[in-house]
């Protein structure tokens, strides 16, 4: 337990710090290069990239 | 002083002390009485012979302030050898008796008569409540005055066959009652438990040890002539041949054959006359005894080594099944025992472990008692591990031993053995040896624990914590699930820097579900980062009574994400039928810290505890399943 609890407090300590969330459901993408910003100079689109659906 | 001549044989005859009324002639062992200023002859004792004890008549010492002075000696037959008994005469009048036993005094003074006792209630073990005091019986037995000589208190006979119970209490006080021989209303002698020093007799006033049955030194077996190396034949009562396996009796300096015992299965591991250190003392090995119970028509078998040593006694080793256990004699009045439940020494309580018929079945070697081939006693073991409390109790005498459980490695190098056979199964009072890897364990745990804590709360006061968006939403009732229809966009909102994010969902659903596909955009970089949530809550009731299922709110953490500015675009999914509006609320909480990964961490520290603390717990519930005692 000497070493152990050091490496999970390591752990624990590396996870919060980067922010890790490996369990939630997450997909990482890039809005598609044919999508133009509103008048505001948001990225507004309602077609395209549909967050994987 | 009174003097005069002997009756019998005109020798001359002296009363030195004022409290005696006999006195033995040195010359003819006649027991002569002053009766006014005439002697009068009593009959003849038998003269002493000389045994191990240290004190002699016309010894002076010191005790408790008051000087005193041994007047008188009574050597009496118990059927156990002679035992000595010495009067000494205080200088404040007081009278008393010196006993002594195995390196240890007793010194008793008389009590008066105690009316209302029995000898027939007063069995081995049991408690008495007297003069003030709480008194364990240790031995009930009987006999004979053999021998005298010097001043007495009063007439000794020969043929007197008188009853005795010796009981102790805590703290070395000791009490015999002396029933005679018409098993009335006891005299009473109370007294305490002494080392030699304690008496104040100076060196050359005490006897030099002298080494009784010399000839028992160089000594051979009567039964099969084998050479017998005694090595304590002053104190040896019984003798077991390590070549026939007779068990012979040392009475009057000789060897008498008793019986032939079976041969033990091996020889001793510590042989007889090995010398060994335990405890810094130098102890010699006398005799070896194999005992054993039988538990359910299993035998389980044990040896016990006993050891001596001239200034500290005789003590024991036992070792059963590889596992030793170093035993010293206790006084019955030190222990409180509740009998088959618990036992309470030194601040300690002992818990019942087993109680057992032991025999024993082989002898070897010397012992200071009859020890018989086929004996019974009752043991009843107690533990508080690494110790013990054995009681060990017979019709007639209660012996109580604290033992001290020994690494085998110990045994092996203080005898200097080759080798000793490694232990089996666990032993009642061995020591746990997980408990200390235990204690280690949960104490790192506990100190990772509150690490883990501080560094949990040192990232809890860094974090931002921010709610960067709280947006009700509502999808119109024509909108179709799925579709851009269902879409909706938040206002911009900047992430000051890196950080994780907290998404939380909430909707009134009821008996329905709302799945909210979620999609952060970077609006610098386009990157965007999907989630998706789905909520539902159905709720009903049937012959079980009301139920519900599901949650009308959920939440979920996503990776962290670089700083800027952010749109969150939602597109709602639901069952269309029946056509209705949706609202639903999703609040967004940046650098935000994980609750889930605390847990983790926390469960992790607490593997290791929980581990050691079962491994610990098995070996207690491995070590209690053989007891016959334990609830």
């Amino acid at each position: 337990m000497k070493w152990f609890g050091g490496l999970v407090v390591l752990f624990y300590s590396a996870v919060v710090w980067s922010g890790w969330s490996p369990f939630t459901r997450e997909e990482r993408d890039r809005v598609p290069g044919n999508v133009r910003r509103s008048p505001g100079g948001v990225l507004l689109w309602t077609g395209g990239y549909m967050g994987g659906k | 002083m009174t003097q005069g001549r002997c009756p019998s044989c005109g020798a001359d005859v002296e009363f030195t002390a004022g409290s005696a009324q006999v006195v033995v002639c040195s010359h003819c062992q006649t027991v002569v009485a002053r009766k006014d200023a005439d002697f009068e002859a009593l009959g003849k004792i038998g003269r002493v012979v000389v045994t191990d004890s240290p004190l002699q008549v016309g010894a002076e010492g010191r005790y408790d302030g008051s000087a005193f002075q041994v007047v008188g000696h009574l050597q009496k037959d118990h059927g156990a050898g002679p035992w000595d008994e010495w009067y000494v005469e205080f200088a404040d009048g007081r009278t008393g008796w010196v006993s002594e036993s195995e390196g240890t005094v007793h010194l008793l003074f008389s009590g008066g008569v105690e009316e209302g006792l029995s000898l027939s209630d007063l069995h081995p073990g049991e408690k008495l409540r007297l003069r003030n005091r709480h008194w364990v019986v240790e031995e009930r037995g009987h006999g004979k005055v053999i021998a005298a000589e010097g001043q007495l208190p009063s007439d000794v006979d020969p043929q007197q066959d008188s009853w005795y119970v010796d009981a102790t209490s805590s703290k070395g006080a000791i009490i015999t009652l002396d029933f005679g021989v018409h098993a009335s209303d006891p005299e009473v002698f109370i007294g305490a438990r002494l080392k030699l020093e304690q008496l104040g007799i100076p060196p050359d006033q005490l006897r030099p040890r002298v080494r009784r049955k010399v000839e028992l030194k160089q000594a051979r077996c009567p039964e099969c002539n084998g050479p017998l190396e005694l090595r304590a034949p002053d104190k040896s009562l019984r003798v077991g041949c390590p070549f026939c396996g007779a068990l012979l009796d040392v009475s009057k300096g000789k060897l008498s054959f008793l019986r032939l015992l079976e041969k033990p299965e091996h020889a001793p591991l510590i042989p007889l006359g090995a010398k060994g250190t335990l405890r810094e003392t130098e102890w010699m090995c006398l005799g070896f005894l194999v005992r054993s119970c039988t538990v359910e028509g299993v035998r389980y078998p044990w040896e016990e080594y006993l050891l001596f040593n001239r200034a500290k006694g005789f003590v024991w080793l036992m070792n059963s099944q590889g596992h030793w256990v170093f035993l010293e004699p206790l006084a019955a009045g030190d222990v409180q025992l509740v009998p088959h439940v618990s036992a309470f020494f030194d601040g300690r309580r002992y818990k019942a472990y087993q109680n057992v018929h032991a025999v024993t079945e082989n002898v070897q070697g010397e012992f200071y008692w009859e020890v018989t081939a086929g004996e019974y006693a009752e043991a009843t073991e107690y533990v508080a591990p690494p110790y013990s409390i054995n009681v060990d109790s017979t019709e007639n005498e209660v012996s109580y031993t604290f033992g001290e459980y020994l690494a085998p490695e110990v045994v092996k190098e203080a005898f200097k053995l080759e080798a000793v056979p490694a232990p089996e199964g666990i032993l009642p009072s061995q020591p746990n040896p997980h408990k200390a890897k235990m204690m280690s364990t949960v104490l790192w745990s506990i100190g990772w624990l509150l690490l883990l804590l501080l560094v949990a709360g040192l990232f809890s006061a860094t974090s931002l914590n921010k709610v960067v968006l709280d947006q009700q939403v509502t999808v119109p009732a024509e909108a179709t699930p799925g579709t851009p229809s269902a879409m909706k966009f938040s206002e911009p909102f900047d992430l000051e820097r890196r950080g994780n994010m907290k998404v939380y969902v909430a909707a009134g659903v009821a008996n329905d579900w709302l799945g909210i596909q979620g999609d952060l955009v970077n609006q610098e970089t386009g990157e965007v980062v999907g989630f998706y949530e789905e909520i539902s809550l159905y709720q009903g009731s049937d012959s079980d009574g009301s139920w519900s299922e599901g949650s009308a709110s959920g939440s979920l953490h996503l990776s962290a994400l670089p700083a800027g500015k952010y749109v969150l675009r939602t597109t709602a999914s639901y069952d269309p039928t029946p056509a209705r509006v949706r609202n639903y609320n999703i609040r967004l909480t940046h650098d935000s810290p994980n609750g889930g990964w605390l847990c983790v961490a926390f469960v992790l520290l607490l593997l290791g505890p929980a581990f050691a603390i079962f491994r610990s717990h098995n070996f207690e519930t491995r070590r209690w399943a053989d007891s016959n005692l334990s609830e």
